[in-house]
């Protein structure tokens, strides 16, 4: 009977507060661990994202200017310390489908001057990449339907700069782009956590080849 | 051993202990396919860069096809299949592609041993149309259309934000080109067409297999642009507007510029160019060129035509077609002349005239174009072109001199010489990779026109040479170049 009794007795009072106590200790403990992974994770995963961006217009980058008749950069605002637009013209290569009017096919070339070439030459596509507040966009112009089309797109954000400089005679374009990665927990959007992370690529511009004078 | 709960108790806890390993398989769960997503994208990424570089492998396979082509005809378009008119495929003949013929290859698959291990390969076609014939030189251009193809590994499944997925196009489930199944093989696959151009043999101002000596006299050397007008004076060489592409090179190591004005390049293989205070463009030491050998044609010539050259002679040239010459021998004297006579009216003419021996002028003696004539010199033997040299009064083009020694073809050269004159300002070409070539000129004053390709290259008496930018599209084909070069990102 005397065992049942103890059995059947609570925890006294200093034993709940103790134990409530470290059970806090520990609860506090893990939720503080838990929101550093957290936040952690979420950085690490923005990192990968501004990777994957800085990738993406790299790789699209480099698609046009291998292909380029033309590469100019320039400024958008005058007082700019570095040109933020550039500028290509690319073979007018396409032309609407003569059995479906809905799809793309290559075209010819045709001689002129000596050279062959795709398409009216004085209604180059032309292809810009610029800078509007942190998103760079891509816009192509061209006259494949006929009429003058054009398609913009945002490729990226969090971009705080790019650039390119011409090695090799110009026939290789050197392209660096910064991003300034965005974390969300980050309590100070000016912290060093936000360090930036710059990119670069060399392309060799396939078209402008022939320029070279020693084969 | 016997637990201290209530039995009340006990399944509570065996609740919590799965809750609680389920919360940690989920969470393990959503890492894992996050992380699983990033590395899929990781890979289809690379696999699209990595099928770029298969499409550009597959165009380098093309064009060193045709130049294979030009050296060694024996063995070009070995593997590859021409499509026939029935629309069966036969292997290609190695002489070359018929205009209006398609050509076929794939290539050998590449595995690579590294991560991701994947294969990749290439579907090359080169197209001969007729729309690519030149219509000024009448010249074959080809199309290269390569396919570069690696396999995505990660499976078929997409990865990547919109904007990925609209650049980077992969084949997933089927073949975006052919609408059919990648049967569980999931692939990158990248389209890039090139426009092909046959290239000259007189693409320098002056190139030697061995050696350049510019030793005697401060030569300058330079270009003009004889179709730009900004380049050149009725497309003639105007020193107002010299241009710096007189490039200079040699596959052997050395270069005696003798401080001559070199306005263009400097290039040796592996060598050194000596006293180079004044080459305004690059020096290089990482130059080779393949020099092809020449033979001469074989025709019948022209009916009732001479057989030989001993003195005043007059060759007619004859428009559209060649007028064909072959003669075992020039040699001339005193004022003899041989004259290739052209049209009344000054418009185009052309002959080809073959010597099998020598050619040697001395005394007054000349060679003497008229206006509109384009003469195409074969000489087996060596030759001797003093005298009073050549008169030429059009393009450098328009004396092209070619020296054949099939028997050195490939091996050592037997050092034939050619000489030339420049008396009065030579406008020739030469292309003679076996002959040693010596230009001859009467002084301080003495300027040749043209370019100029032999063994060993040596000038005496002449103060400039003046290279015509346009005789880089003139000549024999010697060599092919990208001209054009388009990625289809359909």
């Amino acid at each position: 009977m005397e065992r049942d009794k103890r059995r059947a007795t609570g925890f006294t009072l200093i034993e709940v507060l103790i134990a409530s106590a470290i059970c806090s200790i520990i609860l506090v403990g893990t939720l503080l661990g838990a929101i550093s992974l957290q936040r952690t994770f979420a950085a690490s995963e923005y990192y990968v994202n501004e990777q994957a961006q800085q990738l993406r217009f790299l790789d699209s980058l480099s698609l046009d200017l291998r292909r380029a008749l033309t590469v100019t950069q320039s400024k958008s605002q005058p007082s700019l310390a570095a040109p933020d637009i550039i500028e290509l013209t690319i073979p007018d290569f396409y032309t609407v489908s003569p059995t479906n009017p809905s799809q793309f096919v290559p075209r010819d070339p045709t001689f002129t001057n000596g050279a062959a070439v795709y398409g009216n030459p004085s209604q180059k596509p032309q292809v810009r990449y610029f800078v509007s507040g942190k998103v760079l966009y891509r816009r192509q112009s061209d006259y494949a339907t006929g009429t003058l089309k054009t398609v913009q797109k945002a490729l990226c954000n969090d971009v705080q700069a790019f650039s390119i400089s011409y090695d090799s005679a110009g026939q290789v374009i050197s392209t660096s782009v910064t991003f300034l990665p965005r974390y969300r927990w980050s309590l100070d959007e000016n912290a060093g956590v936000r360090n930036t992370t710059k990119t670069y690529t060399n392309t060799l511009l396939r078209n402008t080849r022939q320029v070279s004078s020693i084969p | 051993m016997k637990s201290s709960l209530p039995l009340s108790l006990r399944g509570n806890a065996l609740v919590v202990a799965l809750m609680m390993s389920g919360i940690l398989a989920s969470m393990a769960a959503a890492t894992t396919l996050i992380l699983q997503k990033r590395f899929r994208q990781a890979h289809q990424t690379a696999a699209w860069q990595e099928a770029m570089l298969a499409a550009e492998a597959g165009v380098d396979l093309a064009i060193n096809e045709l130049r294979t082509q030009l050296y060694d005809p024996g063995s070009a378009f070995q593997g590859w299949e021409t499509q026939n008119p029935d629309g069966s495929l036969s292997a290609t003949a190695a002489t070359g592609l018929v205009s209006g013929t398609t050509a076929y290859y794939t290539s050998t698959v590449f595995l690579r041993t590294s991560e991701g291990g994947q294969r990749s390969w290439c579907e090359v076609q080169i197209e001969a149309p007729t729309l690519l014939i030149e219509p000024n030189t009448k010249e074959q251009w080809y199309r290269v259309r390569s396919l570069g193809i690696a396999e995505v590994p990660g499976g078929g499944k997409v990865a990547g934000d919109k904007e990925d997925i609209q650049l980077r196009k992969l084949d997933l489930k089927y073949n975006r080109r052919t609408g059919q199944s990648v049967n569980g093989r999931p692939q990158a696959t990248r389209m890039v067409e090139v426009i092909v151009k046959p290239v000259g043999t007189f693409r320098l101002a002056l190139l030697a297999a061995n050696e350049i000596n510019m030793n005697n006299l401060n030569i300058v050397v330079d270009s003009y642009d004889s179709r730009d007008p900004s380049k050149s004076t009725n497309a003639f060489y105007d020193p107002a507007k010299r241009q710096d592409n007189g490039d200079i090179a040699t596959n052997g190591i050395l270069i005696s510029a003798g401080s001559a004005h070199i306005y263009g390049d400097a290039a040796t293989n592996g060598g050194t160019v000596l006293n180079s205070s004044n080459v305004t463009g690059e020096i290089r030491d990482d130059f080779f060129q393949e020099l092809f050998p020449v033979t001469a044609p074989v025709f019948a010539p022209e009916a009732g035509s001479p057989t030989s050259a001993l003195s005043t002679t007059e060759l007619a040239a004859t428009p559209v077609n060649p007028a064909n010459y072959l003669l075992s021998t020039i040699t001339l004297a005193g004022s003899e002349k041989l004259t290739i006579t052209g049209a009344a009216d000054g418009s185009p003419t052309y002959a080809t005239v073959v010597v099998s021996g020598d050619i040697k002028l001395s005394g007054q003696s000349q060679i003497i174009l008229q206006p509109g004539v384009n003469l195409r010199l074969f000489v087996q033997g060596n030759a001797d072109i003093t005298g009073q040299g050549v008169s030429n009064p059009g393009s450098p083009l328009q004396f092209q001199l070619y020296g054949c020694d099939p028997a050195s073809a490939t091996g050592t050269p037997t050092q034939k010489n050619i000489k030339v004159a420049g008396n009065g300002g030579l406008r020739a070409c030469v292309y003679a990779p076996t002959y040693d070539i010596t230009l001859l000129g009467g002084g301080v004053t003495d300027s040749i026109y043209g370019s100029f390709v032999g063994y060993d290259i040596g000038m005496t008496g002449v103060q400039s040479v003046h290279y015509d930018e346009a005789l880089g599209s003139g000549g024999l084909v010697s060599d092919y170049k990208v001209a054009n070069w388009f990625e289809d990102t359909r």
